[in-house]
């Protein structure tokens, strides 16, 4: 397995992670006014802790470290809160906003070192 | 900088104005309820506020920019103010009804610190959003 092959996997999964989280803080956000519902999360970036510590010790992740990690729905009662609590979901999705921009300008600069490469360094 | 941590940070600032103005908006609601003849009163209720370290300790700086805001609601102890009032019906036997210690005016003054001390933290939350949006700019478009 190529580094670059699994640099992708991890940044296109973290891009849907990015894509699922605007859209469960957009139904979030859509359910403010309805005292029975149940906000959702997503869960990604909690399951890239095991992947990091091999990093840490292997020295490089290969895809059998990403074979578990997923973006997944999490349902996420809050605590004592009750319901959606507006002003943090809409920071919430100003902060994944800018968390999705990042990733996608990460992603266009990789495949600019590929195209790069393809075309021999000529424009 | 972290801009996940500052982006934390701002949205607990307005979590805890929000409590403030709920208070203060609970308080000025409920000042003119009386005490029945049970005891049954409304007690005042003020915002105590204090900062939290989160978990993630690091180095003095990650500690000092992960405080965040944390408040709690606690029941005022504050003896009601007691009015002379012998034609209302839950008058007590010497003609005192009693009001929640409430006071109108510090209640509004909270509530109007408490909306701009909000208005500050969408500022703050809105600036650091565009020092982010700006970075991504580094390297060209």
């Amino acid at each position: 397995m190529s580094i670059e092959e699994v640099t992708m996997n991890l940044a296109v999964m973290a891009l849907d992670a990015a894509q699922m989280r605007q859209t469960a803080i957009a139904a979030n956000i859509a359910n403010v006014n309805n005292p029975t519902y149940i906000p959702v999360s997503v869960s990604f970036e909690d399951q890239l802790d095991a992947v990091r510590r091999t990093l840490q010790v292997g020295g490089n992740v290969d895809q059998g470290a990403l074979s578990g990690v997923g973006a997944r729905w999490v349902s996420a009662p809050n605590a004592g809160q009750g319901g959606v609590q507006l002003d943090a979901e809409v920071a919430k999705l100003a902060a994944n906003a800018v968390h999705f921009q990042t990733l996608l300008k990460a992603v266009s600069k990789h495949y600019g070192l590929l195209q790069l490469a393809v075309s021999e360094g000529k424009k | 900088m972290d801009y996940e941590q500052i982006f934390a940070i701002s949205a607990a600032g307005m979590a805890s104005e929000k409590t403030r103005v709920q208070v203060a908006v609970l308080n000025i609601a409920n000042s003119q309820t009386v005490a029945t003849r049970d005891g049954v009163a409304y007690q005042p209720l003020k915002v105590v506020a204090r900062p939290v370290a989160s978990p993630a300790f690091g180095s003095i700086v990650d500690a000092a920019l992960s405080m965040q805001p944390t408040v709690e609601v606690v029941a005022d102890q504050s003896e009601p103010r007691q009015v002379y009032e012998p034609s209302n019906p839950l008058a007590d036997k010497d003609g005192f009804i009693s009001y929640p210690a409430v006071d109108n005016i510090s209640e509004m003054v909270r509530l109007m610190s408490a909306t701009r001390a909000y208005e500050s933290d969408v500022v703050a939350f809105n600036t650091a959003r565009s020092l982010a949006l700006k970075t991504l700019e580094i390297g060209g478009s």
